[in-house]
Parts: structure tokens; sequence; C-alpha cells
């Protein structure tokens, strides 16, 4: 790809958004670019974590699978995050999760190392990782609460909403989401069985509240699926 | 307080540890030293977050109230941690956790404003911070990830190897762990109901796995509380 076209999508990065020019250019030495077909993985668990990621284009969901083979998706990352970070943290450990793409995407790698000491000197591009770090957190923060005191009804509708108002396109007062999460997808995101989710999202297109199909999900009367989870 | 002692303090946090003279001095001049009795609370819902804390002694539980009033602990920290928003713009929301002292707890306070100078003036505690922040992150994962895979018995069995992990002390393989929380507080940190708790207790203290008082938990069996966990 050419150099003008890699800068330029640096450029609208959410976490580089403070980043001075200097430090940009870096960034472009240190970084290789490639572009991932849906649904491939990126990274295994007990990999070590040599890599950091910055994703571009597309989405990316991180999971976990324990021993027994559940799964869960801790997180669906999208352009101008990181994701990968346990190198920053924990330089030593191996990674305990899967990083698979939902759609094409289009990935810059670096090393830890490049990206700690492109970190060290230049303090806001550190706030803003920090701040995303935080960000994340929150997110995280915010589903403990659900998983131990909502119903699944109510913790499928509250991950729509929160999907929606992070991912949602809205137009004539319609929210449009994609990707489509497959309802095996919702059911790993919040903790119960595809059937479930399926049962669910039909009762809610039913009552004219969603409608989705194989590429999209759409959200009719956002203020009634908030109602919902309240 | 005397500042020689004050920056004593200083040197024993984890986050300082081993930066050069200088930065923890300019730290110093800019801290505050605070104590809290047990059971106060150390910021509330709604106030402004303007500063971070750095607890020097005792522990401090932050939770979160929903809106139809049920508690969740988020963490318990212990001394050497570091606690309050690191990562809000001064604009942010306001906070919606409460931080509470569980037994004597000292204090030290920096403006957050302060505290971002620090930062960008010192690469290596900015990298720090982020770490921190990511680890935290880690904790939260995990906390997410067992929700969904673990029963109430694992998850109280994995809390307390982690809680034993972080703040115990063993003396000829027998680990002691204060403070002691509240069966209520187990719940709370877990999704268990306090019944649910309190019979899961009982029975790893038939099984003379554990031991508890109002003052502590004992651990006698590390191992077999591990593989209960798994």
């Amino acid at each position: 790809m050419a150099q003008e076209t890699k800068f330029w999508y640096l450029k609208h990065f959410n976490i580089l958004e403070a980043v001075d020019k200097a430090t940009m250019m870096k960034l472009n030495d240190m970084t290789t670019m490639s572009t991932v077909k849906a649904n491939q993985p990126i990274y295994f668990p007990d990999e070590q974590s040599a890599s950091i990621f910055f994703l571009k284009e597309g989405r990316v969901k991180i999971s976990r699978i324990s021993p027994e083979g559940q799964e869960i998706i801790l997180d669906i990352i999208g352009p101008g995050e990181l994701f990968g970070e346990l190198g920053l943290i924990d330089p030593n450990s191996d990674r305990d999760e899967i990083a698979q793409t939902m759609e094409e995407t289009l990935i810059c790698t670096m090393r830890v190392k490049d990206f700690e000491s492109l970190m060290m000197g230049d303090p806001n591009l550190n706030l803003k990782v920090t701040k995303w770090m935080g960000l994340r957190l929150r997110k995280f923060e915010e589903r403990i609460p659900d998983l131990m005191f909502k119903d699944v009804n109510k913790r499928i509708v509250g991950f729509l909403a929160k999907y929606a108002e992070e991912f949602g396109k809205i137009k004539d007062g319609v929210v449009t989401i994609r990707p489509a999460l497959s309802h095996q997808d919702i059911g790993y995101l919040t903790g119960c069985a595809r059937q479930t989710v399926t049962t669910v999202l039909n009762k809610l297109r039913s009552d004219e509240i969603i409608d989705f199909d194989r590429k999209h999900l759409l959200i009719k009367d956002y203020n009634k699926l908030k109602t919902l989870y309240n | 307080m005397a500042e020689q002692t004050k920056f004593w303090y200083l040197r024993h946090f984890n986050i300082f540890d081993g930066l050069d003279e200088e930065t923890l001095k300019n730290v110093d001049k800019i801290a505050a030293m605070c104590t809290f009795k047990t059971n106060e609370q150390i910021y509330f819902p709604a106030e402004p977050t303007r500063s971070i804390f750095f607890l020097k002694k005792g522990h401090v539980k932050i939770s979160r109230i929903s809106e139809d009033g049920k508690e969740i602990i988020l963490d318990v920290i212990g001394p050497g941690e570091v606690f309050g928003e690191l990562t809000q713009d001064d604009n942010g929301e306001s906070r919606n956790e409460i931080a509470t002292a569980i037994g004597e707890v000292l204090i030290c306070t920096i403006l957050r404003s302060d505290f971002e100078k620090m930062l960008r003036k010192y690469p290596e505690l900015n990298f720090r911070v982020t770490k921190e922040v990511g680890e935290r992150l880690r904790k939260v994962e995990e906390r997410v990830t067992e929700l969904v895979f673990k029963d109430v018995k694992k998850r109280i069995a994995s809390f307390l190897v982690r809680y034993a992990e972080e703040f115990g002390t063993i003396k000829s393989g027998i680990i002691t762990v204060k403070p002691p929380l509240s069966h209520q507080e187990i719940g709370f940190l877990t999704g268990a109901a306090r019944q649910t708790v309190t019979s899961i207790l009982n029975y790893l203290r038939e099984k003379n796995i554990i031991d508890f008082d109002r003052k502590q938990i004992t651990i006698y069996d590390m191992t077999k509380l591990k593989k209960l966990g798994e």
C-alpha cells in the first residue's frame, strides 16, 4: 500500500488523535499493515505477547475459551482502537485470549518494545493509551452487575443498546448496526445459550422493537429497548 | 505529619518503586495526607472527580450501587495501590462509585490535574500508570469471565485464592488473610447471595480447607482451594 494512504489512516485513529506529527512518522515506520479476511484468527491463547495491534478498519472480537470449550466474547474492537495490549502490561506472560476478525479487517502490527519506546517519548500518546484502557475498564465493570443481577432478557436487551451506541448508525430514527452478530456471538457476549438469544430476539422483532437478517441488525425503537433494560 | 514521613510513605507505593529521588520529591510536594476511620466513605457518588488517591495503610473497597439499590464490590484495594479515576477528562462525568475504608486508612491525595502534569514530566511514571490500569483491566476481564464460566462454588473458591494471594501472609504453611470480609461482602464480590456464601464457607471449613472468624480468614489448604476454584 502507498505510504500516503497508510499515513492518512493513522491520522484518523482515535487513539492517536493527540499525537504529534513526529511521533506519527515514527509510528508509521514501525508498523506493518495487513488486510485480514473475515473470521480469521489474529492471535491465539498461549502465544507470546510480543506484538500489539491497531485496528484501522473492520471489527475484531476478543474471546476466551474455557477448558470445557465454553466461550465468552470479552470485547469487540472497532477502528481506532488497540488490541493485544497484554505485552505492554506484562511482557513475559502468554496470551489467554483469541482474537478473530469479524469482517474484512485492516490491521497495523508493531512490536510492543517499539510502541513502549514511542510512549516513553510522547506523554500525550501514553496518556491517551491509559485513558483508552480506563474506558475499557469501565465497559467491563458495567457488565459485572448485569451478569450478577439481570436475567437473560435484560442482559440481551442491555447489550443491544450498548452495541448500538458504540457501533450503530442512525438514519430516520432507525439505528443500523453492522456487522450483525450471530445469535451465538450475542450468547457468548451475554453469557446465555444461543437458543435463548434467538427466542429473545424473535420476541423483540414481533414487538417491532428490532429487526434483523444475516447482515444487519436494526433498532427501530431505541427508547423502548432502553426501557426494557431498566 | 512530618515531611520526612510522607516522603517515606510515598517511596513504598508500588507505582513509585525505584523511581529517582527527584521524581519522588516532586510528587511529595503536591500530595496531601489524610486518614479515615473504618466504614467512612472516601468519596461519594456524583462527587466531581478531581483527586487521585494513594492508599498507604488499611484497605478500601470500591463499590457501585445499581439503580435498583443493589451493591456490587468492584475491587478491594490494599496498601501501595492507587485509586480514583485516573482516566477521565476534567469535564468528565461524575463518579458513580463509592470508596469505603476497611479499618483505619491512611491516604495520600493528589489533584488529578497536578498528577497529570507529573505524568507528562516523568515518562517512566506515566508508563507505570498505564500498566496499573492495564492490570486492573485484566482483573476485571477475569471476573467477567468467571461469572460466565463458573458456578457459585467455584467463583467463591477462586475469589478466596486471589484474595489470599493479594493480601495474605504465610506462616508455617498457613495463610492468614486480613481484612476479613463479611459474607455479604463476599457475595457482592462474587455475585452470590449471602446465604450461599455462608453455606459454601461452612462447607470449606468442615473440609478443613479454610477457617474464619470475624477478624480473619485462614487458609489451611491452598492447593485444594485452588482445585475447587478451577
